[in-house]
């Protein structure tokens, strides 16, 4: 791991470019193709099934099959169903498709299920008591998520990477507090940015995992600072850089993903889809936070600390002692006898 | 402390442990000795979220406008109507459905009413509303759509239905589902009256509106209790002052049988009452009333009301009447089982893979660490017990667990063992320096507390900075800040605690750590 640290400690320049890159091409492909909302937070053409209350509690699993044939020999795909149910009362199946999907395709499934529906009820007796009805819909959502979700989660992050600054500079110095700031920055726009280009359906929940992924940065970064102060301070002379690497939290980095991955895809592969797209975001905001912590903050923090010695050095400079009135009278003498040899010469 | 100290205090540790664990996580099961019953632990008290637990949806109708589900049900209920009518009655029954069939005009799922008296069609088959009513509901839908959005649900939905219905998803943490899509499809004038009539300080042109009778609506708590709070400008103190004596008071409300027999001060949206002043209710020099008086724990029906009032204050009433549909349940998306036998596939298949990571981390750091990853074992049901117990009986109002919990518990889990290797790493150096194991452990400790303290301090700052969230955000803040208290009070206190209980019962305390001294290498 030090080998990929010795060659990636160097490489801040190319790392930020590479992220600028990212972040570049998640916004125009944004901006294109938009968000890509997960189908239960988007528009889109539905179809119900509502089926009196008895009907529907001895045979949904039935109805369900002749629409789900129906819709594979359509070559339709569904996006999800739903099923609305009421106690004693009519029941709803609904079945959404893509927005996509084209009216005609709507108006034809409707016809055929019509059809299929009323043909089963001729040929097989037990469905003399069912009352199904079918109709296609359009639905269009006024607001995907609200802006305001957005907007206050971008504040909470950004009130986080202020707060995080201030602990790290008081408990540090200003340059460590600044390289905090940097990776929860950063974690905080990549996360959001490889969601977006990767076009991972997007909920509400997507949003917790990018408020969440500047903290698993600043942890793992904090790591490194830490043991990073104990180094410097055991040995003055230390070699930055390979200081640096030393203190690279890598064991952490690394328990915290393969913990944290482990956990993730046992959730994704045993609970439900939605939990499964939901496993997948987190898992890229903890990859992403990750590579932060772990390989950005060490190559950051050179820099940033050349930049802060700089300061540092100019705010200290030696000007000069201040020069008493009889000084300065010699002097101004002495340059007036300096101007008269040159005149003559 | 002594061995046998040690491991009598470890035994009563576990036997608490296991026992809070129970209570927290176990199954649930019906009870043997009483059929009725059940034993149901902590996580099942859980509001969960609609990713987890699904909700509720209704449709909004504008007056005027059916689904096609009851326009074909009103048809085929006249076609057999025609079908099992006399030969005499058939004609009429024949004109009876041609009437309905011609009375509404398909658009997309819905159909339109033709009655003029309705007016809102506008003649055209193709196109069938009219321009006015396009623009009423669309700006009707809006003002809908802020509603919902204020009443800050983690997740819901609020779609426009083949351009002139609207259906709303609220999730099942809403315990008042009915109330909020009844209230909020209200959507008439707000007005003030006294006994069936206008306000005279209202009435008539020059009438006052209501925004110059009302200063301001809120909610307030006391004594458990939380009510509306209804503040007055100086024109409405004077009017309440002036026919306060002349209402009834809300006890003779409460007992009487005979509803035209009160006098009350009622506000109004259209023809709804939502609420009415009595007597009583006004306060404080005749500025305030104070009304709707719930138990603290309802609070939540009266954000509905205030967010309603609060609304049609600031944006008047709306020339639509919304009509609400049945209420109906659905399971969380995707979910294999519908809700029909108390089934939830999302939520029991999320605890199987919750179970299956906590085993893992039970068992993993001890193979890994030796007795210190035994501590590391009671470090993760202690997180378990008290996020488990907090998340359940923390509440103000509403604590919804959703995915994003779901993802601050594991990433309070998952940190607090990685903070306990790296402790572990530090006693390992210490111990390579050639130390003792006490001394490596107190010297281990010693070296990781300030990265400890710094890691939680800026996590609880992360989880105070995320509070100005909205919605599910807020609630994730919140549960982060007790993931992160419990988190730190583990790693710094609680499992120091046992590791130095477990040690000193430890009869090998190189084995305890799995380290090896460097004369038994040289044996």
């Amino acid at each position: 791991m030090n080998k990929l640290l010795t060659k990636t400690v160097k490489k801040v320049n190319l790392m930020t470019v590479i992220m600028g890159v990212v972040l570049a091409l998640a916004i125009v492909i944004t901006a294109i193709f938009g968000i890509n909302y997960a189908a239960s937070a988007d528009s889109g053409k539905t179809m119900t099934v509502s089926v009196n209350g008895y009907f529907y509690n001895e045979n949904k699993e039935e109805i369900e099959t002749v629409c789900e044939d129906l819709f594979e020999k359509a070559d339709v795909k569904v996006s999800y169903k739903q099923h609305g149910e009421m106690n004693g009362d009519e029941s709803e199946i609904m079945y959404v498709f893509d927005a996509s999907t084209t009216d005609k395709e709507m108006d034809a499934l409707e016809t055929a299920l019509e059809t299929a529906f009323a043909a089963k009820a001729t040929a097989d007796e037990d469905w003399g008591g069912a009352f199904i009805t079918v109709s296609a819909h359009e639905e269009n959502l006024l607001v995907n998520i609200p802006l305001s979700y957005f907007l206050r989660a971008l504040g909470g992050v950004a009130l986080f990477t202020g707060l995080a600054f201030v602990y790290v500079s008081i408990r540090r110095k200003l340059h460590m507090g600044v390289l905090t700031a940097a990776c929860a920055f950063a974690a905080f726009v990549m996360s959001a940015a490889v969601i977006c280009l990767a076009r991972i359906p997007f909920t509400t929940s997507s949003l917790y995992v990018i408020a969440l992924a500047p903290m698993v940065a600043t942890v793992i970064c904090l790591f490194m600072q830490n043991k990073l102060a104990t180094t410097l301070k055991s040995s003055e002379n230390a070699d930055d850089m390979q200081a640096v690497i030393n203190s690279a939290a890598t064991k952490e980095a690394l328990a915290i993903v393969a913990v944290g991955g482990v956990a993730l895809v046992i959730v994704g592969a045993v609970a439900t889809v939605s939990t499964t797209w939901f496993a997948v975001t987190a898992f890229v905001g903890l990859l992403v936070s990750a590579f932060v912590g772990w390989l950005f903050a060490p190559a950051a923090y050179l820099p940033i600390k050349a930049i802060a010695d700089k300061c540092a050095a100019k705010n200290s400079g030696y000007v000069g002692a201040k020069k008493s009135a009889k000084e300065k009278k010699v002097a101004k003498k002495l340059e007036e006898i300096a101007v008269e040899e040159k005149t003559e010469e | 402390m002594g061995k046998k100290k040690s491991v009598v205090l470890m035994v009563l540790l576990t036997i608490v442990i296991v026992a809070l664990c129970a209570l927290t996580a176990f199954p649930a099961f019906t009870l043997p000795w009483n059929k009725v019953q059940s034993w149901n632990p902590a996580v099942l008290q859980y509001d969960l979220g609609a990713d987890l637990n699904g909700g509720y949806y209704a449709y909004y109708y504008p007056e005027g406008v059916i689904s096609e589900t009851e326009y074909k049900d009103n048809e085929a209920a006249l076609q057999a109507a025609v079908d099992e009518a006399a030969d005499e009655d058939k004609a009429d029954k024949q004109e009876e459905l041609a009437e309905y069939q011609s009375s509404y005009v398909k658009h997309k799922g819905l159909y339109i009413s033709t009655d003029e008296k309705i007016d809102i069609y506008s003649g055209d088959a193709q196109d069938p509303a009219s321009d006015e009513f396009k623009a009423a509901f669309e700006a009707a839908a809006n003002e809908v759509s802020n509603r919902f959005k204020k009443k800050g649900y983690s997740d819901y939905r609020v779609a426009v239905v083949d351009d002139y219905a609207m259906r709303i998803e609220l999730p099942a943490s809403e315990k008042n589902v009915s109330l909020s899509l009844a209230y909020f499809a209200y959507l008439g004038d707000m007005t003030i009256e006294k006994g069936g009539e206008v306000i005279d300080i209202m009435d008539g042109e020059d009438g006052l509106t209501v925004d110059q009778v009302i200063k301001s609506i809120s909610i307030d708590t006391k004594y458990k209790q939380a009510y509306l709070k209804i503040k007055f400008t100086s024109e409405g103190k004077e009017y309440l002052a002036s026919v306060k004596d002349s209402l009834s008071s809300s006890s003779e409300a409460s007992s009487s049988t005979d509803a035209s027999t009160l006098t009350s001060v009622d506000i109004k949206i259209g023809d709804e009452v939502l609420v009415s002043m009595y007597s009583d209710s006004i306060m404080e020099g005749d500025k305030e009333a104070r009304v709707l008086v719930v138990d603290e724990t309802d609070k939540d029906k009266l954000e509905t009301v205030e967010i309603l009032l609060e609304s049609a204050m600031e944006n008047g009433g709306y020339d639509i009447t919304l009509a609400t549909s049945d209420v109906r349940v659905f399971e969380a998306v995707y979910n294999a089982n519908a809700l029909g036998n108390m089934d939830n596939a999302a939520r029991d298949y999320l605890f199987i893979a919750l179970t299956v990571i906590i085993v893992a981390l039970l068992v993993v750091p001890a193979l890994k660490m030796g007795r210190f990853g035994v501590v590391s074992a009671y470090a993760t049901l202690s997180y378990l017990i008290v996020t488990g117990l907090c998340f359940a009986f923390i509440t103000d109002a509403v604590f919804e667990l959703t995915l994003g919990g779901v993802l601050v518990f594991l990433a309070g889990l998952v940190l607090m063992n990685v903070v306990q290797y790296h402790i572990y790493n530090a006693i390992k150096a210490e111990f390579s320096l050639g130390k003792t194991v006490e001394s490596s452990v107190k010297g281990g400790y010693r070296k990781t507390l300030f990265t400890v303290v710094d890691i939680y301090a800026v996590l609880l700052l992360g989880a105070l900075a995320l509070l100005i969230g909205a919605a599910g955000l807020h609630t994730l803040a919140l549960q982060a800040i007790i993931c992160v208290i419990t988190g730190a009070f583990i790693n710094l206190l609680w499992a120091r605690g046992i590791n130095f209980t477990y040690l000193s019962a430890s009869k090998d305390k190189y084995k305890y750590f799995r380290f090896v001294r460097e004369d038994d290498d040289d044996e």
